[in-house]
């Protein structure tokens, strides 16, 4: 295989259109956080009977301008860095998380050829690359010198760390099926099986009934925890810690943060919707005028709807019930899963 | 226990068994129901999205108050007759009235009620920002021309707007009223007698209104005792 080198004059399109896709990616981000925090607010307010914002962006138009102007007054605010901070630490720590959540969307493909590189060790990379936030979060938390942010950053620690197998284990089976790491594999997998070509039962969700259901249930979950998401916010519970890692940051920092959590919503959706919903493909043959990144949107959209109205249904769950979930539970219905699929891949290759 | 439902009045029949199993058994009871329970909390947080708003929507909608409902003072200036019994009754001295007589000859005609109309009500004015709703000049008032309204709407981005005039009267109307019962006062103090310390003259382009309001009233009331402001 050959080595890519950057540098090599041949090499200079692929390096700028890498350039400009991830510039792409980084807006489609930023908007999707804005849209998001919009429908988490909106979604929270209409479980609970409310109507949300309202009055931003016009009467009439549900208040669809309120997270512009919050990023606008973030942006604005002043950048307030503790006196007993470890100043350097403080300031780099959002960047990692953020550099952690925007370096897996190099591998997130948004259409059958849309992708900013197509790894072949996709899934590996994603995994990996997703763990190093655990790093800026504890830098965050430790350099806040803040009692809350440490014990937050501890506890995400704790969290991201034990829910990294469950995850592992679950991505697995498709991986297995696939007989590929790369995400652009798995998706044409998923394109042919069985009855039809390009039929929505050929996805991995539904491919060998209980097992990559189940599956995908425990991905779904345990990606809650990765993202600190309701049930498993303990890291930023706010009824016992202020905010967690980051209660010490303001402005644009914090935005950062704010950023690369909705970004990490985006992401765990994004990699379910790839290895178990089929990605970019459509449902059927018919529907395959609609073009792939359309599909790939929406189907992550749904994913971060159920995501939302989850954090809005169920209470906090608490630290031992966290590690019981996640090693008791998840665990071992991942190695089960991962033997009974190993089997069926093995009996019934490719 | 009473059924469970929806918001939408879907009723939950999953009920949690509470039978102890052993072992695995239990194990896997205690997955599934964590897992199908959750199911039935999203049903009930996704019927609320299909069900009323409790949110009223304030600027632009409201909840209907009572029809009798005291909110905010207003005068009928029509009906005022100028007594000043709610100048004097105010506890915080918001209401500021400038009452003058007309000159001799002049008929003001009469009121909605039928009653004479005795004075010129040249400036009224009443800084609703201070009111503290106590009602009591809507007591005092002799022909109900001060009277509490439904409204309550107040919110405003300048606090002046809330220093309301009443009166009917333009700034160059009253400056003639004024001015002419001044006149005339000054030519009755000239002609018939020399004036003891003659009263000080009414001219007064502010609506700071005592001077002229000791006339109408010398005869029945004591006299000016009201420190307005």
């Amino acid at each position: 295989m050959e080595i890519f080198n950057p540098l090599a004059p041949y090499n200079l399109p692929i390096i700028i259109w890498q350039t400009v896709w991830m510039g792409m990616v980084l807006g489609f981000v930023i908007v999707f956080a804005l849209v998001a925090v919009w429908l988490e607010r909106k979604i929270s307010a209409y479980a609970q009977d409310r109507y949300g914002p309202m009055e931003t962006g016009g009467w009439g138009f549900h208040g669809w301008a309120q997270t512009l102007a919050d990023a606008l007054k973030l942006l604005l605010k002043e950048d307030i860095i503790p006196a007993l901070a470890d100043k350097r630490l403080f300031k780099l720590a959002p960047y990692i998380v953020f550099a952690g959540s925007l370096g897996v969307l190099a591998v997130i493909p948004f259409g059958a050829n849309l992708i900013g590189t197509d790894l072949n060790i996709g899934v590996y990379y994603a995994v990996a690359l997703s763990s190093t936030v655990v790093i800026g979060i504890l830098m965050a938390g430790w350099a806040s010198n803040n009692k809350w942010a440490l014990y937050g950053a501890m506890r995400s620690a704790a969290q991201i760390v034990s829910y990294e197998i469950p995850i592992s284990l679950s991505l697995m089976l498709p991986v297995m099926m696939a007989g590929s790491l790369s995400f652009i594999d798995i998706i044409e997998a998923q394109r042919v099986g069985f009855p039809g070509e390009g039929y929505f039962w050929n996805w991995y969700l539904f491919r060998v009934p209980p097992f990559t259901f189940i599956a995908f249930i425990i991905y779904f979950w345990a990606s809650l925890a990765e993202t600190n998401r309701t049930p498993f916010d303990i890291p930023e519970s706010e009824s016992e810690l202020v905010a967690g890692y980051h209660t010490e940051y303001t402005g644009i920092r914090f935005a950062m943060f704010f950023l690369a959590e909705y970004a990490n919503m985006f992401i765990v959706a994004a990699i379910a919707t790839t290895v178990f919903l089929g990605g970019p493909l459509a449902p059927a043959p018919w529907l395959n005028f609609i073009p792939g990144p359309i599909w790939m949107v929406l189907k992550a959209m749904v994913i971060v709807f159920v995501q939302i109205q989850l954090r809005w249904t169920l209470p906090r769950v608490r630290v031992d019930q966290l590690m019981h979930i996640c090693w008791k539970v998840f665990l071992p219905l991942a190695l089960l899963n991962f033997i009974a699929i190993a089997t069926v891949a093995m009996l019934w290759p490719k | 226990m009473a059924q469970m439902r929806t918001a939408l009045g879907v009723p939950i029949s999953y009920k949690v068994s509470h039978k102890q199993h052993n072992g695995l058994i239990q194990w896997i009871v205690e997955v599934w129901e964590g897992f199908i329970t959750t199911l039935v909390g999203m049903k009930i947080t996704f019927s609320h999205f299909f069900v009323k708003r409790h949110t009223v929507q304030y600027p632009h909608e409201g909840i209907p108050i009572a029809a009798r409902s005291r909110q905010r003072i207003f005068v009928d200036i029509d009906l005022c007759g100028g007594c000043l019994q709610c100048n004097r009754i105010c506890p915080v001295g918001i209401i500021d009235i400038l009452a003058v007589k007309p000159v001799a000859g002049v008929d003001l005609g009469t009121r909605p009620n039928g009653k004479r109309r005795p004075l010129h009500m040249a400036n009224f004015t009443i800084d609703h920002s201070k009111c503290l709703y106590c009602g009591l000049c809507t007591t005092v008032c002799n022909d109900d021309a001060i009277y509490m309204i439904t409204d309550y709407h107040y919110t405003t981005t300048n606090k002046d707007s809330l220093f309301v005039n009443y009166s009917k009267y333009t700034p160059e109307e009253r400056d003639k009223v004024v001015a002419d019962a001044a006149a005339e006062k000054a030519a009755k103090a000239a002609a018939p007698k020399p004036a003891p310390a003659a009263p000080k003259p009414a001219v007064v382009a502010e609506p700071k209104p005592e001077p002229p309001k000791e006339e109408p009233f010398s005869e029945k009331c004591p006299g000016p005792d009201e420190g307005d402001q």
